[in-house]
């Protein structure tokens, strides 16, 4: 039974309270030093709580689109727009309500037990049929304090301290079933730790040395020892031969990967996962070789720019470093146009890529030689990026950080005025639910140009859920601010802000072609410096990537980009006027593996 | 009775399934009982003097069959009559329309770690979602199973430990004298019973139970005017005594506010308001809270791999919910005002 309204009412506001105060209740009592529950579920419930706002926020301002279209309802004044009005004052209403009722009940409670002092407990109005147990209740506090701090008094106040899971001494079988129970709940921390005191107490348990390595992938020296131990325990299961096969294509060891995968075909042959494995550990073998990499591409956008680049890359082979290390080089050449002036730019760096099985970081430095303009000579700025990204084991959360130094070339104008932009940037994603997770990223640049100094702050947030493995939908809002305007080439409004629905699609067909399609559909708008916000526009965004490979070892990528809207969301492009801007882009690069 | 977990198995628990006329349905329940990763000792079919063939398909599913002297007018009654009959430490309340998801108890069990816990329960989804009726009730089970309840988990006071599918520890059961038929709603009052004896109550959202929702509007309206009436009861029943347990005394005002003058504003004031200023946007009032509903709906969806059915379902919600704000109204005023209760307990489905 839901009693009440559930979502509406005063309810709904009780329980977004409730759940915005379980960060505040958890602190405190981890500062009492008593367990504060698992924060799983703290971290789940305040995440729905903010879904819940941020729904409530939208529901606002599609209120007072709708009021204001039909004019039906006399504005309460002209400072003041009718979606504030409804988010406010609903609001208000709601917060008023749930406090009144809150202090009612509590009055209420005083005054009963006010009245126990007095007289015997009405054994007949209390209708139990037996004896309740004294409860301690917490001391008086004065009714002006209820008031402010009743929903954190009542939480505090909720519930016994919360006792920690208790360690299954005994059988080994016990702390098996406890481990397999929360192995299916998915509540992997207890699961490694149970399965690992099964096999500390019985080395020959390979059902929970076999877990134990699935739960070890973090570690890869350490879950090809238990996989290892497995085989030798169960030398007659092919499952654990693909098993020692892909920790050992994690590690970069290939050869020997391929065969194990083999000897799990000798014991199963034809077994569809090992087929399929040892065709990955294959490709991936190839993939690791030195290869050459070059590319072709262009861009043009509605302001009459257009963009053309020749370039292209060579890869050392991987190298095993606690991980997998890989060397190159990149050259390429742009040429920049807009029908009356033409510029260039040539770019040469080294780049590196370093990936564990939890982090991979890639990064280039190199310089890049702008051509001459006004007379000058040309001028070469150090140039570079960095990009580190951190998942934690089992699908938890993920760290994606950027550092970035480069030239923004859109334009001849930007090019000659000597654009450049140096960048910090990092994406925190948090996974709420199997398929649901939050995601906010924060960027701060400094542009600079041959005559001033601007700054730019982006904050974003957004929801996605995975329909499936390869399939997600997301909602999401951005904020972009510049500290002025520029006359350098790009527009540098006060604030953008932008609302979007958008997917990601990763398709593969049986011949190994992919195509990954990133799609978004929403609105922007923007305020000038000086200015008040505008309207919203609508803004769409398209990226696909397809690889198709042609033969052993050689691989087309096609890299397709386009934009319609007021601001480039990383405001790369260039976008004199607030009208529509338009770009569209395309890379074709040919990666061809030498061995 | 503290019970180490670490000791619970299915030879501690006994299932009562109280059945009355239930031929159609009590064979899921049981086969989904006796296909428990940890299979319960005894499965005791209450017949409550069925008119249909209940009794004679619990048998030949090997299960034992009790029969009251006469009809015990009630789910409560059925139940309690059924509790002299349990000689193990736990007892698990099955409604005869509800199928367990094959951990569920073993899940359950996890709950009595700790030694004043009496009751636990778990999460209810409809077993069928095609009607308006189910469709609208599995988007609120969404929703208060993945957001209202685990946040009354988390402060340690889940409203009410369902009836279709809870566990509790016999003893304390006896103590209490089993399921009272006081009022409409018996699993609200145990529930709230335990609080005031200083019990804890337990919601473990992994242990996932089936109940048949009921799928035309007749039966609907039967069983939202049990529950409204039954809540209703059990607050003029259990007031004084919620006002000593925190949370909890919060959580139900606010219901008892909602289910009353929200209720009323809900659906009188929006049309009203709606006439007055000649404006239909203002009917716009009854899905208000569309998108934030849907935020932890499909957070429940997600999980479960759902979210085409939840998003489908989702207009059947407020649909649903109107109907039950008529018929928490409807209860408020026969209850309080009126001075009349209901008495008579009737089967919803």
């Amino acid at each position: 039974m839901t009693a009440g309204l559930p979502g509406t009412g005063i309810g709904g506001i009780f329980y977004l309270a409730s759940a915005l105060a379980m960060p505040l209740r958890a602190a405190y009592e981890r500062l009492r030093g008593r367990p504060a529950g698992e924060w799983r579920v703290v971290r789940a419930q305040v995440a729905i709580a903010g879904g819940i706002l941020g729904g409530m926020w939208g529901t606002g301002w599609l209120l007072g689109v709708a009021f204001a279209a039909a004019h039906r309802v006399i504005a309460p004044g002209a400072a003041m727009p009718a979606s504030n009005v409804f988010r406010t004052a609903s609001l208000a209403l709601a917060l008023g309500t749930l406090a009144g009722v809150l202090v009612g009940v509590e009055l209420l409670r005083l005054w009963v037990h006010r009245g126990r002092e007095r007289e015997p407990l009405d054994r007949e109005a209390s209708l139990s049929r037996h004896k309740p147990v004294a409860r301690r209740e917490p001391s008086v506090v004065p009714g002006w304090r209820l008031v402010t701090l009743l929903l954190l008094v009542e939480s505090a106040a909720a519930a016994d301290p919360r006792i920690a899971m208790a360690q299954y001494p005994g059988a080994v079988a016990a702390r098996l079933a406890c481990a397999d129970s929360a192995w299916a709940a998915g509540n992997m921390d207890v699961a490694a730790r149970e399965y690992s005191a099964v096999v500390a107490a019985d080395p020959d348990n390979s059902h929970a040395t076999y877990r134990l390595a699935q739960l070890t992938r973090h570690d890869p020296a350490a879950a090809l020892r238990l996989f290892r131990h497995y085989v030798t325990l169960e030398p007659s299961d092919p499952w654990g031969y693909m098993a020692v096969a892909e920790a050992l294509a994690r590690s970069g060891r290939y050869a020997e990967a391929l065969r194990s995968y083999d000897d799990a075909l000798q014991l199963a042959p034809g077994e569809q996962d090992a087929v399929a494995g040892r065709a990955r550990v294959l490709a991936r073998a190839r993939a690791a070789g030195p290869a050459v990499t070059p590319l072709a591409g262009g861009s043009r956008d509605s302001d009459g720019n257009t963009t053309f680049r020749l370039g292209g890359s060579a890869e050392l082979a991987e190298l095993p470093a606690r991980g997998m290390l890989r060397l190159g080089v990149e050259a390429s050449r742009d040429r920049v146009a807009n029908g009356v002036t033409t510029t260039g730019l040539d770019q040469l760096a080294l780049r590196a890529a370093w990936r564990t099985p939890l982090a991979r970081v890639e990064g280039t430095l190199g310089g890049t030689r702008l051509d001459a303009a006004g007379g000058g000579n040309p001028t070469v700025f150090p140039v570079g990026r960095v990009r580190a990204r951190w998942r934690a084991p089992a699908g938890g959360p993920a760290v994606d950080f950027r550092a970035q130094r480069g030239v923004l070339a859109a334009s001849p104008l930007l090019v000659a005025n000597r654009v450049v932009r140096t960048e910090l940037g990092a994406l925190l994603e948090i996974p709420v639910a199997p398929a649901l997770k939050l995601r906010g990223i924060g960027r701060t640049a400094i542009l600079s140009d041959t005559a001033d100094v601007n700054h730019r702050t982006t904050l974003g947030g957004v929801m996605a859920v995975a329909l499936s493995p390869t399939v997600e939908l997301s909602g999401q809002v951005h904020q972009m601010r510049y500290s002025h305007a520029s006359a350098a080439g790009y527009f540098a409004p006060r604030l953008v802000q932008a609302v979007e629905a958008g997917s990601y699609v990763e398709l593969e067909t049986p011949r190994g072609v992919v195509l990954a399609l990133d799609v978004g559909v929403g609105a922007q708008r923007v305020a000038e410096q000086g200015a008040p916000v505008g309207t919203w526009r609508r803004a769409l965004r398209l990226y696909t990537f397809i690889v198709a490979p042609l033969a052993p070892g050689r691989t087309l990528q096609l890299e397709l980009e386009g934009e319609d809207s007021s601001v480039a969301r990383e405001g790369e492009g260039s976008a004199p006027t607030i009208g529509r801007w338009r770009y569209g882009s395309a890379s074709l690069s040919l990666r061809w593996t030498l061995r | 009775m503290r019970l180490p977990a670490s000791s619970l198995t299915g030879a501690d628990v006994t299932v009562i399934v109280p059945a009355f006329n239930e031929a159609a349905s009590v064979a899921d329940t049981i086969r989904s009982v006796q296909a428990q990763t940890r299979r319960p000792r005894e499965i005791i079919v209450v017949d409550d003097c069925s008119t249909d063939e209940t009794a004679s398909v619990a048998r030949a599913l090997g299960v034992t069959v009790v029969r009251p002297p006469a009809n015990t007018g009630s789910k409560a009654g059925a139940q309690t009559f059924a509790l002299r009959h349990v000689r193990t430490p736990l007892t698990i309340a099955v409604d005869a329309d509800t199928v367990l998801a094959s951990d569920a108890v073993e899940r359950l069990l996890t709950a009595f770690e700790r030694p004043r816990v009496a009751a636990a329960c778990g999460f209810v989804l409809p077993r069928r979602v095609r009607s308006l009726w189910e469709r609208g009730r599995y988007v609120e089970y969404l929703f208060a199973f993945t957001y209202y309840k685990r946040l009354q988990e988390y402060y340690g006071k889940p409203l009410i430990s369902s009836g279709c599918f809870s566990i509790y520890r016999t003893g304390i059961l006896r103590a209490q004298g089993g399921w009272s038929n006081r009022t409409l709603a018996e699993d609200m009052d145990l529930t709230w019973s335990l609080y005031q004896a200083g019990y804890q109550v337990r919601f473990v959202p992994e242990a996932v139970c089936y109940p048949i929702e009921p799928r035309t509007f007749r039966l609907m309206g039967t069983q939202l005017r049990r529950w409204s009436h039954g809540f209703v009861q059990n607050v003029k029943l259990h007031w004084r005594g919620l006002l000593a347990v925190p949370y909890l005394r919060s959580a139900v005002a606010v219901a008892f506010w909602d289910a009353t003058l929200a209720a009323a504003v809900y659906l009188v004031a929006l049309p009203v308001l709606a006439l007055l200023l000649a404006s239909p946007w203002v009917l716009l009032g009854y899905v208000i809270d569309a998108p934030a509903v849907l935020v932890p709906v499909l957070a429940g969806a997600a999980g479960r791999r759902e979210i085409g059915r939840a998003l489908a379902s989702f207009p059947a919600f407020f649909v649903l919910r109107t109907v039950n704000a008529v018929f928490f109204l409807r209860a408020v005023c026969a209850e309080l005002l009126v001075g009349r209760s209901l008495r008579r307990y009737e089967k919803g489905h």
